[in-house]
């Protein structure tokens, strides 16, 4: 069991991501293209940035809470995270056109302002990531370098059991 | 997990909601009606005054949103006869939230730019103004930009609609000839100006003129004859029609 659930974890944050960045968004282009006509106009293949992009975010999300806080890997695949959430919003950004016919006067709306702010939300979230590296390779900088392959979570899991086994046998020894 | 990463992901946090907070902000009042642009009065007022043909109208633009508009720009484009055009951009600036401000739109432009074909038919017959409005703006710092246009046809009231002048008919005893002219002032004001009347022989030379001042009213009709004193022999008129104070003129030749 405790070897699962270093591997479920990443795949059921995988999916959450999936359903919020893909399954919502597509649901919600679906339900204004049905019931609001005249908006049908506004995607521009906006369906298909969402899926590609959407699942791309999934996927890094899930490779992101694979590996353990303070390697390189994580710091990696988090700031990767956050890229592929700037594609994302970006792809969304310039599939939309937003313009419609309301009491026969033509309206398009842009919104580089917003667009500035959320992008510049992701940088901050990517630096989280830095952030975090530098903060746990500080106190596990031990643990960390002497073993290489202690950068995933099922093997951080595994060291950990393997240590606290020992440890349980140490002190019935005694 | 470590305070410092903590405080750093609440103030993420915060940073998403206040920017869920400044689109919920722009986009709210905009589906609840409270920020609207509404033209004020139905038509366009026109005027040709100082040789130069003018269009009037009014927006009221109401921002009881939360955020102030700014760098408001309206561009105007009236096309006449399908192939005139007037432009005009007028910079309205800023309009403060909670701020209701009245712009006037205005077109302008001298009559020497206008094609002689065009002046005519602006004279004689009443014509249809497509105008297209379009506004430029944008929220605080660039958050949100819009651009509204509206394509309208106005009417444009000629002074001498309808306009007709006859042949001239004369008479030897006494040498005189007479033209009839008729038309309607559709004018939004009382119409005055000058008929003219000359009459040339065959070599070109006036044998005869007359120049006569009128007011029509507003929507009133015309319907006079003028009457010539010549000497000499007839070949053809010319009859001038010129709206006072305003440079534009008419004229027709006609048989005798």
């Amino acid at each position: 069991m405790s070897e699962e659930k270093p591997t479920l974890y990443p795949i059921l944050v995988g999916i959450l991501h999936f359903i919020f960045f893909v399954v919502v968004v597509v649901l919600l282009i679906s339900f204004v293209k049905d019931y609001f006509p005249g908006l049908r106009g506004i995607f521009q293949g906006t369906l298909t940035y969402v899926i590609i992009f959407g699942s791309l975010v999934a996927l890094m999300a899930a490779l992101t809470v694979y590996f353990i806080k303070g390697t390189k890997t994580r710091m990696f695949s988090g700031v990767m995270k956050a890229g592929s959430m700037i594609i994302y919003n970006l792809g969304i950004y310039y599939s939309l056109d937003i313009t419609v016919e309301r009491h026969d006067v033509l309206i398009g709306v842009d919104y580089p302002g917003m667009k500035f702010l959320v992008v510049l939300l992701l940088v901050l979230y990517a630096i989280y990531f830095v952030f975090e590296f530098i903060l746990h390779r500080k106190d596990g900088e031990e643990d960390v370098e002497q073993d290489e392959d202690f950068d995933t979570r099922k093997n951080f899991m595994e060291k950990r059991d393997k240590r606290s086994n020992a440890a349980q046998d140490q002190s019935h020894w005694k | 997990m470590k305070w410092p990463l903590v405080a750093y992901k609440v103030g993420l946090a915060i940073f998403f909601f206040v920017i869920l907070l400044i689109a919920a902000m722009a986009v709210m009042p905009v589906l609840e009606g409270d920020i609207s642009v509404e033209r004020e009065g139905r038509g366009m007022d026109w005027s040709l005054e100082n040789e130069t043909i003018t269009g009037r109208s009014s927006v009221w633009i109401n921002n009881t949103g939360y955020l102030d508009f700014e760098k408001i720009v309206f561009d105007l484009d009236a096309e006449v006869l399908d192939d005139f055009h007037i432009d005009s951009t007028q910079r309205v600036g800023d309009i403060s939230s909670g701020e209701e401000k009245k712009v006037d739109l205005i077109f302008s432009e001298n009559l020497s730019e206008v094609p002689d074909d065009v002046k005519t038919h602006l004279l004689r017959y009443d014509t249809e103004v497509n105008v297209t409005v379009k506004m430029d703006g944008q929220y605080t710092f660039s958050l949100f930009t819009f651009t509204a246009e509206r394509e309208d046809v106005f009417q444009w009231d000629a002074p001498f609609h309808d306009l007709s002048v006859s042949d001239v008919s004369y008479s030897q005893t006494p040498p005189e000839a007479e033209v009839d002219v008729s038309f309607e002032n559709h004018y939004r004001e009382e119409l005055g100006f000058d008929i003219t009347v000359e009459i040339f022989d065959p070599s070109g030379g006036v044998v005869g003129s007359t120049t006569e001042t009128y007011t029509v009213p507003a929507g009133g009709s015309f319907h006079e004859t003028i009457t010539v004193e010549f000497s000499g022999e007839l070949d053809h008129a010319i009859v001038r029609f010129e709206k006072e104070e305003s440079g534009m003129s008419y004229e027709e030749e006609v048989e005798i």
